[in-house]
């Protein structure tokens, strides 16, 4: 029998299904959702007060994006901010405003974007499917626009899809964040295409940006044997009196990370308004040195792929690099900026695991090279006593030292001379009884030292462990978290120091 | 919602949903967690579940996000899935018909097998599909074609001889 209608028909009526288990279970599991989810939910809402514009630096020379930790508030501080050649308003909105290639990262495993074709105006052809008006129609002054494509002859060149940028100008500010909800709006719902649905979201905040998010759907293609779905990954920003359009359409297999575009649409937006972007650490007159001059490299940080899931918690794009904005320490409990200790270089990189509410895990990595191993030594410890003190000057908030360090260098793959692990807990946003669980690590290695700080947020209990024994004990949660900061650490720590061993 | 309500729904429809997610999933294990999983959500979101025209297909929605959401996240990150409601049930066997009715399903394009999962299996009238997967009626029509017959090509591989054409 091949009639699909009768076979359907017959699979409908047997109903092969699971033995039921009682409604009372299915209950008690949704009321511990309940309880957890008004936690989460205060603590999004909070989180979204608490961003406020800092200093922001970039690197993008190919090796993703990376927070920097700015000196003490100084006057090196304001050299550290993207400089302003001019507000938006005093100058003309020109192609000089678009961005280019070096503004750009791209994702691995696909090659850097090359420039493509610039346009005066939008254009001919549509540059987003999601779309059905034109900038010029939502009321812009004055549009650019360009295309970008992978470059040619590279490996994966030809999966990378395409991606364009198009800068408009508005009559004021407040028009522009107008148009940028309704854009924010479009790139959700994309009613350009049949079927979208969401893929992602992510916030694209920092520096002169006003407003900005990243959308991602995915719908099916026309051609039904196509073995992928089409993915419209937006950024849409405002600055000043100006919206950036920032967009990435790609054939892909519905399992991969939907595309991010962050880093790409924050160095867009400051080149749209007249900022440059920085596009190399050494120019950082805060920074200790140049990374790569002082034998560091992308080598050194932890790859996001590295780091194991926080299962407790859905999230589309999973571990997220990011650039905190404002900036934020390291290690919680870190008492100065980094570049205190006199390291001779520093490569630093940061994740986030974000629900479609909020931010509920954070790592933060730095990797310190130093002159010799008396100075590593002599940082090392003083790192320590930050940890067993706590005075966390640069954190905006009292954490409590929950456990104080203990040697784990055994547990550690790498087999560094000395390292040692801290817990301290920290309110998290609102008024809700969200805590961050953070886990501190410094590790020393011959001149280096690798420091990790890894977040969780929960509360009033921490994340279960699975020891039934413990009054938080959580039969309904994976009891992954002990082995989820070991295995962040370790993966942190061999990266680290690989290039000395 | 209240307790009674949501067990009467739970009652009524738990085998129905965990067919249909079979059905569009192909595996049943995943299905019944799934499914169990959505039904918890619904009961933590009741008060949103009173104003909603049809719990059952609001429960189905969630539970195949879920099931999307686990396969996609144990294929990225190579990891058990998340827990649901208790402990593994263990399930029967399912009958050899069915299974390879759902394997031929499984090969069909997404969409398409969704459109045939509601519409031949959830027993949804056309219009009802095309809301429920946010399309119009058109595609819904276009896809439920190209889906039969694609089907009956994967069934006749299945069962070579019998031949079934579009009516």
């Amino acid at each position: 029998m091949s009639d699909p209608i009768s076979r359907l028909d017959q699979f409908r009526a047997d109903a092969p299904g699971a033995p039921m288990s009682s409604p009372a279970e299915a209950r008690r599991r949704g009321d511990q959702i309940r309880r957890r989810r008004r936690a989460v939910t205060t603590a999004a809402v909070a989180a979204v007060a608490a961003v406020v514009a800092g200093p922001v630096v970039f690197l993008s020379a190919g090796l993703g994006e990376k927070g920097i930790d700015p000196a003490a508030p100084s006057d090196s501080v304001v050299a550290s901010v993207p400089s302003r050649s001019g507000t938006a308003a005093a100058t003309e909105l020109t192609r000089a405003n678009l961005p280019t290639e070096d503004d750009l990262v791209a994702d691995d495993p696909y090659p850097a974007w090359v420039e493509k074709k610039t346009y005066d105006g939008e254009g001919d052809d549509a540059y987003n499917d999601c779309f059905s008006e034109t900038l010029e129609g939502l009321g812009a002054q004055a549009t650019f626009r360009r295309d970008f494509a992978a470059k040619p002859g590279e490996e994966s060149s030809d999966a990378a899809g395409t991606l364009n940028a198009v800068v408009a100008e508005f009559g004021s500010p407040a028009q522009a964040e107008k148009v940028r909800t309704d854009l924010s709006d479009a790139a959700t719902t994309c009613p350009g295409v049949d079927g979208a649905e969401t893929a992602g979201y992510l916030p694209v905040e920092g520096g002169v940006i006003s407003g900005g998010t990243v959308d991602v759907v995915t719908y099916q293609p026309d051609d039904p044997s196509m073995n992928a779905v089409w993915e419209v990954a937006t950024a849409v920003v405002s600055a000043e009196d100006r919206v950036l359009v920032m967009t990435r359409e790609r054939g892909v297999q519905d399992y991969v990370s939907p595309t991010t575009l962050q880093t790409s649409a924050v160095n867009a937006a400051h080149r749209m308004v007249g900022a440059t972007p920085k596009d190399s650490p050494s120019v950082d007159p805060t920074e200790t040195g140049s990374p790569a001059a002082d034998g560091l490299s992308a080598a050194n940080l932890v790859d996001g792929s590295a780091l194991p899931a926080l299962d407790r918690f859905e999230s589309s794009v999973g571990w997220n690099q990011y650039t905190p904005t404002p900036d934020v320490p390291t290690l919680a409990c870190q008492k100065e900026w980094l570049s205190s200790l006199g390291a001779s270089a520093k490569i630093a990189s940061d994740y986030r695991w974000d629900t479609d509410r909020a931010m509920v895990g954070q790592v933060h990595v730095a990797v310190l090279e130093f002159a010799d191993e008396n100075a590593a030594g002599a940082a090392y410890n003083e790192v320590m006593e930050w940890m067993e003190v706590c005075p966390a000057g640069k954190l905006g908030a009292k954490p409590d030292v929950a456990a104080l360090p203990i040697d784990v260098s055994e547990d550690l793959d790498a087999g560094p001379k000395r390292a040692a692990r801290s817990q301290a807990t920290y309110p998290g946003p609102g008024d809700g009884d969200g805590i961050w669980f953070e886990t501190e690590l410094v590790a020393e290695y011959e001149t280096r030292l690798v420091l990790v700080g890894y977040g969780e947020l929960a509360g009033p209990c921490p994340p279960s462990t699975g020891d039934k024994d413990d009054p938080c004990y959580q039969p309904d949660q994976p009891d992954s978290w002990p082995g989820r900061i070991l295995a962040i650490e370790k993966a942190a720590v061999t990266a680290g120091i690989s290039d000395l061993r | 919602m209240d307790e009674d309500e949501f067990d009467a729904l739970y009652n009524a429809s738990y085998r129905r949903v965990c067919a249909q997610l079979y059905a569009m999933i192909g595996d049943f294990d995943e299905a019944a967690e799934c499914v169990q999983e959505a039904f918890a959500r619904a009961w933590a979101h009741r008060r949103k579940m009173a104003s909603v025209d049809y719990p059952e297909a609001w429960v189905r929605t969630t539970a195949y996000r879920l099931a999307v959401g686990r396969w996609r996240r144990k294929k990225y990150a190579r990891r058990a899935a998340d827990r649901a409601v208790g402990a593994r049930t263990e399930m029967p066997p399912v009958d050899e018909t069915h299974v390879a009715l759902v394997a031929a399903l499984k090969q069909l394009p997404e969409a398409q097998r969704q459109a045939i999962v509601l519409h031949h299996i959830a027993d949804l009238p056309v219009h009802q599909v095309a809301a429920e997967v946010g399309a119009p009626t058109g595609t819904i029509k276009a896809r439920l074609a190209r889906g039969r017959a694609a089907l009956a090509g994967l069934l006749a591989e299945d069962n070579p001889g019998a031949v079934w054409k579009e009516a």
